[in-house]
């Protein structure tokens, strides 16, 4: 499931790809760093982005990016139910 | 690939300075020309640029600076517009011939924003969003900034300039989301540290209670604590031992024992039946085993002596007659004794002679009874210490015989022995009734012990003991459910530390990886506008020997700005040695090499008072760069440049291409913020429509900011068209004397061409000039409202001033016939035609 050690691919975005691609990219290729992270960044990619608008960064939203984090590692931790639910 | 879009209007109404109620500031731009709009200071230029800026982006980077509590929000509509409302209204046309697009804006006075579009766009404010690049909207604060601030600021603004403002944002939020020390707090790092101490601390108290809890129970010292399910059993094995205990204990374990309820039962026996009655069972043990004392030989020995004195007693008894003959006697003897009787021998009753003594007879009967009297005392001391008196006592008085009080015989038996008429028969019975009791003793004690033999086995041995023993087992129980409570705690607190840690470890490394391609990315595009902002900065600057040299950092978004070449010197800094208009010079050749790369939305790039710290030769230079190298289509991948400035001189430039091909030039005038702003493009004929229309309505207050802006208009194109010169200080003279000033400027003018005989002006129009329009025009507006006395004249005189300004533009024109039909043009100067 991890492999912190590891060093990945080394990444080079494409310019002939928009930024969205090229973030796909970029999250696909974190996932031979530690694919339960990778997935945990991935879902909350969104909040992330908010932290810096234009240059600006907002504090706020990095504590709620953060606080996602937080919750997700949580998650991470509880057994699967036997049903296979989570 | 995408349409990309020019800016062809632009109408602003109630935004910032510009009030223009009901008459929005309209200025049309060309797609092909080079656009210039001059104004000069606090005619509405910026507020031109502020109303792109929101349209654009929302807002305006000088009011988001402003604190909260200076209210910023209301400073975006005009202070003086009556509705408090603003709207800007923007045309676009794309590059690929596809629809046109308008987009509207209004702020109402709540401060909400609206965008629709006139033209139909399905997603105006989407559309707006595809304009947010770096290089469409710029302003010398930009330009400046760029060479003055860091260079990891410097790199940050760069990377938007690119195109790369989302990578440089992307990476930003990377760095602050893997920021260590705000990591720790939001991911509450040391909180969990801290809650994994308090846990281990907690578990390590809970083993010192669980090791003295242990051994007291089992008497042993606890020594592997990775046993500690054994030591529960041993636990509950020691105090299942105890036969109290015991259904508590039994097939049960340590964390199913209800300690609370075992401790209520204890209580309950210490002070319950069995407890009560083994203490009876002891009591009466002791007290029957007290009874052993008594000799009971003894004892019938002393009943035996009692019974014979009993009998001597009797005896004696019978020897007398009775207590009346007693008393006879003890009468006889005090008279015998006190004298009264002295015949000895002579009954002194009957007087009868006797064959003895009286005296003697009456002291031998006396003497008789005293005998049965001690007779009688003998028996009355002798039960009085006797043995069997005691023996009665103890045994009537021990609980355990049960002798009811009312059966007892002790009590009769002492006043009996008192009265000394203890009766033989009385001493039988007293004797069996001894002896019963006697009796009863051992039976009664075989039964006592044997009950305390069996509460003994029942009961345990020290209850107290035992208590402290089930106190020590609460304690185990409690001290192993908190330890493992805590070992659990400190487990789970742990794992959450780890996955954190483990996420730290990962962000970081994200942001690494991200920050790698992007600076990859960056130092590919810096790569290919290398070569075109080098040649710019060499052609604005005019100079070889100074070749600036952009710098991307490996590891960080710094970007480094250096000479590569300095008159023969390398890789020094730019900052350090150039001045500010090779500063800025460089800066726009950046930005305007980066805008040409770019092939975003926005095919526009405003750029606002840019050249204000250039000399003329270096704002000639950049406009000719812009005008002949990068406007389109003398470029075809060229951009539409619009550029605002107040600066006079290049003002000079705009007006000699105004009007040419390739370029089209605006100049504002107008009395902000509460009067309008218009363009010449607009035309004077609209304005003077206005005024007219309100001084025929008498609303001469309303008129007169729009009579001044006119007569400035008229005077001011006089002065332009015929080339007259204007003091240094024109400009930077109080402008609210603008008109004035116009007027001595022209009427100096034309007196100095006349002294010269150079006047080209007919002898008709210098005098109207001299006589009719400028005293009118200085009558009855100059000496009235530039002196700011008296009150408002009236309509007819106002409309009087206004023919008046546009005779005295007539002085300055001729017909022209000589090419066919006759045409009236401006005198090219004072002294030509």
């Amino acid at each position: 499931m991890t492999d912190q050690d590891a060093q990945p691919t080394s990444l080079r975005f494409d310019e002939a790809k928009s930024f969205s691609d090229n973030c796909r990219t970029f999250l696909a290729s974190l996932e031979k760093v530690d694919a339960d992270m990778a997935i945990i960044l991935r879902d909350n990619w969104a909040a992330l982005i908010a932290v810096v608008r234009e240059g600006e960064r907002d504090s706020k939203a990095r504590g709620e990016f953060n606080s996602k984090v937080a919750s997700a590692l949580d998650s991470l931790l509880k057994p699967a139910r036997p049903n296979g639910g989570a | 690939m995408m349409s990309r879009y020019f800016l062809t209007r632009l109408a602003v109404e109630g935004f910032r300075g510009v009030n223009n109620e009901n008459d929005p500031l309209d200025i049309g731009f060309e797609p092909n020309s080079v656009n210039s709009v001059f104004a000069v200071n606090g005619i509405g230029k910026s507020s031109i640029f502020e109303a792109l800026c929101y349209a654009i982006h929302g807002a305006i980077p000088k009011l988001q600076s402003l604190q909260a509590q200076e209210r910023p929000q209301d400073y975006y509509c005009n202070r003086f517009h009556s509705k408090n409302t603003a709207s800007i209204a923007l045309e676009f046309q794309s590059d690929d011939g596809t629809a046109p697009i308008s987009i509207r804006i209004n702020r109402d006075a709540g401060g909400n924003r609206t965008v629709t579009s006139p033209s139909g766009h399905s997603d105006p404010e989407a559309f707006l969003a595809t304009l947010k690049e770096a290089f469409a909207l710029l302003d010398y604060r930009t330009f400046a900034r760029f060479i003055e601030e860091s260079p990891l600021e410097r790199g940050r603004t760069f990377s938007a300039l690119l195109g790369l403002a989302d990578y440089s944002d992307c990476r930003q939020a990377l760095q602050s989301a893997s920021d260590s020390r705000t990591l720790n707090t939001d991911l509450e790092i040391k909180v969990l540290t801290t809650a994994i101490g308090a846990a281990q601390q907690a578990a390590q108290q809970a083993l010192v209670t669980l090791r003295s809890s242990y051994e007291n129970v089992t008497g042993k010292p606890l020594e592997d604590i990775v046993k500690l399910d054994e030591c529960a059993d041993e636990v509950t094995a020691a105090l299942g031992n105890v036969e109290l205990l015991k259904a508590h204990f039994v097939g049960k374990a340590l964390n199913d024992i209800d300690f609370g309820k075992i401790k209520t039962a204890i209580k309950t026996a210490e002070a319950g039946e069995k407890r009560r009655e083994l203490e009876k069972a002891v009591e009466s043990i002791a007290a029957l085993e007290a009874l052993v004392v008594h000799d009971l030989a003894a004892v019938a020995d002393e009943q035996h002596k009692i019974g014979a004195l009993i009998d001597d007693r009797d005896r004696l008894l019978a020897l007398t007659r009775g207590d009346l003959f007693k008393r006879l006697y003890e009468s006889a003897r005090e008279v015998i004794s006190k004298g009264a009787w002295t015949e000895d021998e002579k009954c002194p009753l009957c007087d009868s002679n006797l064959s003895s003594s009286i005296r003697g007879h009456v002291d031998e009967q006396l003497a008789q009874y005293a005998e049965a009297a001690a007779k009688i005392s003998e028996i009355k001391d002798m039960w009085q210490a006797s043995a069997w008196k005691k023996c009665l006592s103890a045994h009537e008085a021990a609980a355990p015989l049960a002798v009811e009080p009312q059966a007892r015989q002790l009590a009769a038996m002492d006043a009996d022995f008192a009265l000394g008429d203890i009766s033989r028969d009385d001493l039988a019975a007293a004797v069996t009734w001894t002896f019963g009791l006697t009796g009863k003793v051992a039976g009664v004690l075989m039964t006592a012990q044997g009950r305390k033999e069996a509460l003994e086995k029942e009961l345990p041995p020290s209850l107290v003991q035992l208590t402290e023993q089930v106190e020590y087992g609460r304690q185990f129980k409690d001290a192993l459910k908190l330890y493992r409570n805590n070992q659990q705690e400190e487990s789970a607190q742990q794992s959450r530390l780890d996955v954190r840690e483990r996420w730290k470890t990962f962000i970081s490394k994200a942001t690494t990886v991200f920050a790698e391609a992007e600076a990859a990315l960056s130092k590919a595009r810096i790569k290919g506008i290398d070569a075109e902002y080098k040649s710019m900065f060499r052609e604005i600057m005019q100079v070889g020997d100074v070749v600036p040299d952009l710098q991307r950092a490996d590891d960080r978004e710094d970007l480094h700005v250096q000479l590569s070449d300095f008159h023969g010197q390398h890789r020094l800094s730019a900052r350090a040695l150039l001045s500010e208009s090779y500063r800025n010079a460089l800066a726009i050749s950046v930005f305007l090499a980066a805008a040409l790369k770019h092939s975003g939305a926005p095919r526009f790039v405003v750029l606002d008072d840019v050249t204000s710290s250039f000399d003329a030769g270096h704002q000639y230079f950049l406009m000719e760069l812009i005008r002949t190298k990068l406007q389109q289509p003398q470029n075809t991948d060229g951009l539409q440049f619009i550029i605002l400035s107040h600066d006079g001189l290049l003002e000079k430039y705009f007006d000699r291409l105004g009007g040419t091909t390739g370029w089209h030039h605006n100049k504002l005038q107008g009395s902000p913020p509460m009067g309008a702003i218009l363009h010449q493009a607009q035309g004077a004929d609209r304005l003077k429509t206005t005024i007219a229309s309100l001084l025929s309505a008498g609303q001469v207050s309303q008129a007169e900011p729009l009579i001044r802006q006119y007569l400035e208009y008229k005077l001011q194109q006089i002065i332009r068209r015929v080339d007259i010169p204007v003091p240094i200080d024109f400009a930077i003279k109080d402008t609210s004397r603008m008109v004035s000033n116009c007027l001595d400027a022209i009427t100096s003018a034309v007196e100095l061409h006349r002294k010269a005989g150079t006047l080209v002006l007919d002898s008709q129009q210098v005098q109207d000039i001299d006589t009719a329009h400028v005293p009118a025009i200085v009558g009855n507006w100059v000496s009235h409202y530039e002196t700011g006395s008296g009150s408002s004249l009236s309509a007819p005189v106002l409309s009087g001033v206004i023919k008046s300004i546009d005779f005295l533009a007539e002085c300055f024109k001729y017909d022209d016939g000589s090419v066919g039909a006759t045409v009236r043009k401006w005198y090219r100067s004072l002294s030509k035609r």
